[in-house]
């Protein structure tokens, strides 16, 4: 990858040390190139002249960082795209400001050939002050841009609402006459992993490519390093010369570091020597340390940051340990020319990454196995491209790819020698979509179990089994079988919450709590429905799903635990690699369901207000929400007094966090009680229809010591301060002076003085 | 002047009547068109208003009436109007209004009444006396008793407002002007996008007038063909921009010593970017100048005294979003001599 920074190159000698108008960054990468702009693209700016350096498949914009656009700019900028969508396969435009939107809206043709991937929405917060930018994709945003309406959302300053700039119909014109699209898996594991953009879930996964040359193996990483990191399954079978080009790894977690140690470790006895080449510099500084790399462990290569003052160029230099390495151990970086101008390059890395190089252990390797590296990469990208387009035209299952060229998944090679009946596939045909996996090749039982039949992909149902609920759920496809067992079981519980909340009779309840989730439910699973192919729409329902299972497990009192009663995977070979349908049943019995039911009913009352636990169901629509108290009734109190409604969550009480419906009652008393001694202010945390979380407060007055005269039997008479008047003396509809030790009906001045 | 008003809101046709009539002018209004003509022939009128929905009858009546001129106001999109402007000479001005319910701004009917009423006097063309160069925008103040010529800055803004003129001869002081008029906006505290947007229009018109405005002795253009050339222009061709606020609204002016804009370069420049956005190519921009001015701005106002000068006047409601700026109808003035 190179990375490179200039600024047009007609552009007028600076007078003075004036940053330039327009930077464009570039990064490459194969056949993917980036191109970053920022500042101001005017007159100065040759569109032609840079649209005819492109080169290569996928060119990708970044214009997040374009301040302003003139007229002519313009006209420049047309002929740039113009000149740059000949001369590669697609143009995408990513992160637009919102004066690119502008422009999109304004000027026919401004995207040339290129599609918007992702752009900025102007927010506002008049609370603070403060202008923002929120950035959606026309992928997982579809429908938002179709609605031209965004929501209000909590400012990131000062956490009140702020709101969309400017008139959705006007500025979603363009964009809502641009088909959706998603984008291409290279293209998004480049931007995710090299440029650490935001894309999808997906791109940032981990890919391995592998390639094995005599005794030497090959594997290329992209992606994330993350917890899923599958150290185990990479470490399977590696032995003699291993070379781990980590050029293109991405992020780095903290679990996915943890994980990459493991892996080391775990392959330190096997392997002769293991070496790590393109090592980018947040991998060098986080993992190759002394003890990160182990006995065996050397970096090969590594990247640095190298800037030209004579051009005004940055670019990203190879360093080869070995060649440099007198130098490197004084923590000093080689010198190198500029390839543009000849000038003297300047290390441009921090002191941190600096201080690291003195450590690094000199490669004990000939000079042809940094050579080879680059054929090693070409080889494992090509055969990855040819493994794809093979898979593409091709309908029927393919052949398990030789584990001595290249795999996309190697580690699940292993698992691919029980090849299975052609039974299996007739079972399993309602996976076999034409663009989806097709042929069963392992299964976790020799019969399906008679349970999952009928079941659809990403579906669950339940029966009545004597008198208790019994609810199966299947699997989307999905690349791991862990994971499509998972989603199989949350699809399980998720039908079961579904089910309990069916059985619910309270009138309360059933018109408050199922208006909560009902609608977004519908609609995602509609979504899902309608298009199956969405990577959007099922991830959508999965995480739904999800967010509710762990709900049910977590408010259930136990009933309702994370093992499924009965379990079935099968495993497909087809045009994405290996992929899993998986199905769980889970269950309840009478008595179970008839508790469950009970308690998510059970309604609990103070301040005025009936309220009922959190029902799983609600994390459809709020999928942060894990407990809280629904508020299904309302009387005159305190609660409805500050504005809260029914249908709001109450999620804490001062700061308490409120698990149920009977905590709520009991926080709420206390709180009450509390400010009616000291004064102060009741505050509650609660979801209301906004997606995040308000504050609603109230100040409440202590209660006098003497009542004023001829006021005797009102508690609150002697209250101060601004906060509302409590219908019934101040406490929100219960009465403190019971819980005080105060009685019910007239009291004297001495015992109306909670301080006795 | 005689005017007819045609407002079917009552309400809006007689107080925009009592504006007319405050600068002099007689006003009819009528809020039924069946009454127009009748209206029309009894008083003899020189000025016909109405909404853009009415622009057929308008256009139809101007038509039929060889000395009658047309104002329009509107509270849609702009391009329903400049159908109306491009098709009849005789309708150079649109008053952008909040909805049905709301006249159009006070200020600016005043303004263009007084202007219309002067310009049926026919004086003499000349100069504006009051758009000096003195450094000091409000000495733009017209003291014109028939209002016919280009107002200063202090026509658009409240009493009291603050602002500034500089002269532009080079890239270098276009650059710079551009900035302060960007930190001038950025001084009010208003969201950092209205300032780079009138940053942006600064540019724009400071653009027109230094490349697209200045000919040779033959009146061929010296320097439109080549925009990326750094260009120094002679005392005589500078151009000025004054940038004046007084709070509530930005008033951007730009003005050539060259008088070279014809009504077809601003209604075929705006039609073209509201139709789609078409480039045209043809003078060596984009094309697309018009629709900066008509998408950073509330009203524009184009005063050419052929071979004399151009003024192009941009002006912003700071009071609005930019939410509500957006669907806000646009006024637009186009005054030639």
């Amino acid at each position: 990858m190179e990375a490179a920074t200039h600024q047009p190159t007609n552009a007028p000698a600076p007078l003075d040390a004036s940053p330039p108008k327009l930077t464009i960054e570039k990064f490459a990468d194969a056949g993917i190139a980036c191109l970053k702009f920022a500042g101001t693209i005017d007159e100065s700016f040759e569109g032609k002249r840079l649209g005819d350096t492109a080169a290569g498949d996928v060119l990708v914009l970044d214009l997040g960082g374009v301040k302003k656009i003139s007229s002519f700019g313009i006209r420049e900028w047309v002929d740039f795209v113009g000149a740059a969508s000949k001369r590669v396969r697609s143009m995408v435009l990513i992160e637009c400001a919102p004066k690119v939107v502008d422009q999109l809206n304004m000027v026919a043709n401004f995207a040339g050939g290129g599609r918007v991937f992702s752009f900025y929405a102007p927010f506002r917060c008049d609370y603070c002050d403060s202008e923002h930018r929120v950035l959606l994709q026309v992928d997982k945003d579809h429908e938002t841009i179709k609605s031209m309406k965004l929501a209000e959302r909590p400012c990131p300053s000062c956490k009140e609402g702020m709101y969309f700039d400017d008139d959705g119909a006007t500025y979603f014109s363009y964009l809502l006459g641009q088909e959706k699209f998603e984008l291409e898996p290279e293209v998004a594991a480049f931007l995710s992993s090299k440029l650490s953009y935001a894309v999808s879930d997906l791109s940032r996964k981990l890919r391995v490519d592998k390639v094995i040359e005599g005794r030497t193996t090959y594997l290329r990483l992209a992606g994330d390093l993350d917890g899923m990191f599958p150290r185990e399954k990479l470490a399977e079978g590696l032995e003699g010369t291993v070379i781990l080009d980590v050029g293109s790894v991405g992020r780095i977690e903290p679990a996915g570091a943890a994980e990459w140690r493991g892996f080391v470790q775990m392959v330190s006895p096997l392997v002769d020597a293991l070496y790590l080449a393109s090592v980018p510099a947040a991998f060098l500084e986080k993992l190759c340390g002394r003890e990160d790399l182990g006995p065996k462990g050397m970096v090969l290569t590594f990247v640095l940051p190298f800037a030209c003052k004579a051009c005004g160029t940055t670019t990203q230099q190879t360093i080869d340990v070995e060649a440099h390495h007198d130098v490197l151990k004084f923590a000093t970086a080689p010198e190198l020319r500029c390839t543009g101008c000849k000038g003297a390059l300047q290390c441009a890395a921090s002191e941190n990454l600096m201080s690291l190089l003195p450590e690094l252990p000199k490669p004990s390797h000939g000079a042809d196995l940094v050579r080879s590296i680059g054929m090693l990469r070409e080889r494992a990208v090509q055969a990855a491209a040819q493994h794809k387009r093979s898979d593409k035209k091709s309908v029927q299952p393919i052949a398990v790819p030789e584990q001595r060229t290249s795999l996309l998944v190697p580690f699940l090679a292993a698992s691919l020698a029980v090849v299975l009946a052609a039974g299996g596939y007739l079972a399993y045909q309602r996976f076999a979509k034409s663009d989806e996996p097709t042929g069963s090749v392992q299964r976790s039982a020799q019969v399906r179990p008679a349970w999952s039949n009928g079941l659809e992909p990403a579906t669950a149902s339940c029966t009545a089994a004597d008198g208790g609920l019994a609810c199966a759920g299947a699997s989307s496809l999905a690349p791991r079988q862990d994971e499509a067992e998972d989603e199989a079981a949350d699809a399980a519980l998720e039908a079961l919450a579904h089910a309990i909340g069916e059985k619910i009779a309270d009138a309360k309840w059933q018109a408050v709590v199922p208006a909560l989730y009902r609608s977004t439910r519908d609609a995602k699973l509609a979504a899902f429905k309608t298009d199956p192919a969405s990577a959007t729409a099922r991830r959508e329902v999965r995480d739904g799903r999800r967010t509710v299972a762990a709900s049910l497990r977590a408010s259930s009192g136990g009933i309702v635990h994370g093992t499924p009663a009965d379990r079935y995977w099968e495993e497909r070979g087809g045009a994405d690699g290996k992929r899993f349908a998986a199905f769980a049943r889970v269950g309840v019995t009478k008595a179970e369901l008839a508790k469950l039911v009970a308690a998510y009913a059970k309604p609990s009352e103070a301040l005025g207000a009936t309220v009922v636990d959190a029902f799983p169901l609600v994390a459809w629509r709020y999928p942060k929400l894990e407990r809280g108290a629904i508020v299904v009734g309302l009387a005159a109190g305190q609660l409805q007094e500050i504005g809260v409604d029914k249908g709001y969550v109450v999620l804490s009480i001062d700061g308490r966090d409120v698990g149920d419906g009977a905590a709520f009652a009991r926080l709420a008393l206390d709180e009450v009680g509390t400010l009616a001694i000291r004064g102060g202010s009741l505050r509650l945390k609660v979801q209301t229809p906004d997606p995040e979380p308000r504050e609603f407060s109230a100040a409440v007055a202590a209660v006098a010591v003497d009542p004023p005269p001829g006021d005797p039997k009102k508690p609150g008479g002697g209250r101060t301060g601004p906060g509302p008047t409590p219908t019934n003396g101040g406490s929100g509809g219960v009465n403190v002076w019971d819980r005080l030790g105060g009685g019910g009906g007239a009291k004297g001045g001495g015992r109306d003085d909670p301080n006795q | 002047m005689r005017s007819v008003i045609l407002e079917r809101n009552k309400l809006v046709g007689r107080k925009v009547a009592r504006w007319f009539a405050a600068t002099g002018a007689t006003a009819v209004p009528v809020d039924d068109p069946g009454q127009v003509a009748a209206a029309l022939d009894e008083t003899a009128a020189d000025l016909l208003c109405a909404d853009t929905f009415d622009g057929d009858l308008v256009a139809e009546c101007i038509r039929a009436r060889p000395g009658l001129r047309g104002l329009l106001w509107t509270a849609e999109p702009l391009r329903r109007s400049l159908r109306y402007v491009a098709e009849s000479a005789r309708i150079d001005n649109v008053l952008g209004r909040r909805d049905f319910e709301s006249p159009p701004r006070a200020r600016e009917v005043v303004m263009v009444a007084r202007r219309i009423a002067g310009a049926a006097k026919r004086r003499p063309p000349h100069d504006d006396p009051g758009a000096g160069r003195s450094g000091d925008p409000s000495s733009g103040r017209s003291n014109d008793p028939t209002g016919a010529h280009a107002p200063g800055l202090a026509a658009y803004l409240d009493w009291g407002f603050t602002g500034f003129e500089l002269d532009v001869r080079s890239s270098r002081e276009r650059d710079d002007a551009v900035a302060r008029i960007a930190d001038g906006v950025h001084a009010l505290a208003v969201p950092r996008r209205v300032g780079e947007m009138f940053g942006e229009l600064a540019h724009e018109l400071l653009m027109n007038a230094m490349y697209d405005a200045p000919v040779d002795a033959h009146g061929r253009p010296r320097f439109a063909g080549d925009r990326k050339a750094d260009i120094v222009l002679d005392d005589g061709e500078r151009a000025t921009v004054r940038f004046g606020t007084d709070g509530s609204r930005l008033a951007l002016q730009v003005r050539d010593p060259f008088g070279r804009l014809e009504r077809h370069h601003v209604v075929d420049g705006l039609a073209r970017g509201l139709a789609g956005g078409e480039m045209d190519r043809a003078h060596g921009g984009a094309g697309l100048g018009m629709m900066v001015c008509h998408n950073s701005s509330s009203a524009m106002f184009f005063d050419v005294v052929r071979g004399r000068h151009t003024e192009v006047t941009a002006l912003f409601e700071l009071d609005l979003n930019l939410r509500e700026f957006r669907t806000q109808a646009r006024s637009l003035h186009f005054w030639s001599r």
